[in-house]
């Protein structure tokens, strides 16, 4: 799963640009589909709902063992939390890719205003990440793109802000999956919460209705 | 986050599947509602910042370095002011859609509010926990 994960990650910045997450995303579903078929919380990948507690917890695999069920509910919890988290590092590696790229589409769009105006930049730029340089720049008609895998090549200004705009595009939808993804996550997350919340308060009542029936028994 | 979804241990009321969908939609919204007021919040401070420089901007008569991606250009004033309300506007509408975005989903988590809350009284617990 993890490496899934990372392959996906560095794919992404390769020279295609291929958003990989969601692919990687569909292996760790499936993954978890087999783990979670063993038990009666199937449904692609996702949580049952409990309509009757007392008929769930006399199914011949609870055997009213609310103990037994309730470590299973928590094994797919905690499995579900671990997707949970993923995707949001997903998200949050997205977002900061999208705001990279705004960035540099920021700065190719002030290229070709001072090239329209057929002005000088002058500017600080960054060379480190500490260190500015002051910099005259006449008009420019290239501009360097990193690709990734360490590649760089040489783009007219036009050429240069489409492919920034076309894989910020890429992102988004990207992200808009991936956040589509964390919601039906959430969703069963809570779902597999109030079914336990129900268990447990199933078995509170059958020990109390236990108690009262040894109180009345003693009596 | 759906941790704010917390049923009293001493009911016993019957969730239905139904019931269930509103929980779960109610704890989306919630995640979305977050994320919302923080960009809220990281856009209205960045209206600020803006407004202060462009305020700081008329008194200037040298060119002044703005941050354009990652490195400073050089803008006359005049077109330092320019830029700088080109900024602003487009910040003031990203925050008025925030706003309606915002409207429409509280809307929605009131109405979810409601419902469940109709239906099982004390016994479930949809506010968020303040620190």
């Amino acid at each position: 799963m993890l490496a899934m994960l990372t392959d996906g990650a560095a794919r992404w910045s390769g020279v295609e640009g291929a958003p990989i997450v969601v692919t990687s995303w569909r292996v760790n579903c499936e993954e978890e589909d087999t783990i979670i078929n063993g038990g009666r919380f199937k449904r692609q990948g996702g949580v049952e709902f409990v309509d009757d507690v007392d008929a769930f917890m006399q199914l011949p695999e609870n055997a009213a063992n609310s103990q037994n069920v309730l470590k299973k509910m928590e094994e797919i919890y905690s499995k579900i939390k671990v997707l949970e988290s993923n995707n949001v590092n997903n998200k949050i590696r997205l977002k900061n890719q999208i705001q990279e790229l705004e960035k540099s589409i920021a700065m190719i769009g002030e290229l070709k205003n001072r090239k329209a105006a057929n002005e000088d930049m002058s500017t600080h730029f960054r060379l480190a990440d500490h260190v500015f340089l002051k910099a005259k720049v006449k008009p420019a008609e290239k501009v360097g793109l990193w690709l990734g895998a360490n590649v760089m090549l040489e783009y007219d200004l036009e050429e240069g802000d489409e492919l920034l705009r076309s894989k910020k595009t890429k992102a988004e939808q990207t992200l808009k999956t991936t956040n589509t993804l964390i919601d039906s996550i959430r969703e069963n997350v809570t779902t597999i919460e109030v079914n336990m919340a129900r268990v447990y308060n199933w078995d509170v009542k059958r020990r109390q209705a236990e108690k009262e029936k040894l109180g009345l028994a003693a009596n | 986050m759906s941790g704010n979804v917390i049923t009293n241990p001493d009911s016993d009321v019957h969730i239905t599947q139904d019931n269930q969908k509103k929980i779960n939609t109610f704890a989306v919204r919630n995640g979305w509602m977050e994320e919302l007021e923080l960009e809220l919040k990281a856009k209205e401070n960045d209206l600020k910042n803006l407004e202060d420089a462009e305020q700081e901007v008329v008194l200037m008569t040298d060119p002044i370095p703005i941050l354009v991606g990652d490195s400073f250009v050089h803008f006359e004033p005049d077109a330092a002011g320019e830029e700088l309300n080109k900024r602003i506007q487009l910040t003031k509408e990203s925050i008025k859609k925030l706003n309606v975005d915002i409207a429409s989903v509280k809307s929605e988590m009131n109405k979810l509010k409601a419902d469940l809350y109709e239906r099982f009284g004390d016994n479930i617990n949809l506010e968020n926990e303040e620190a």
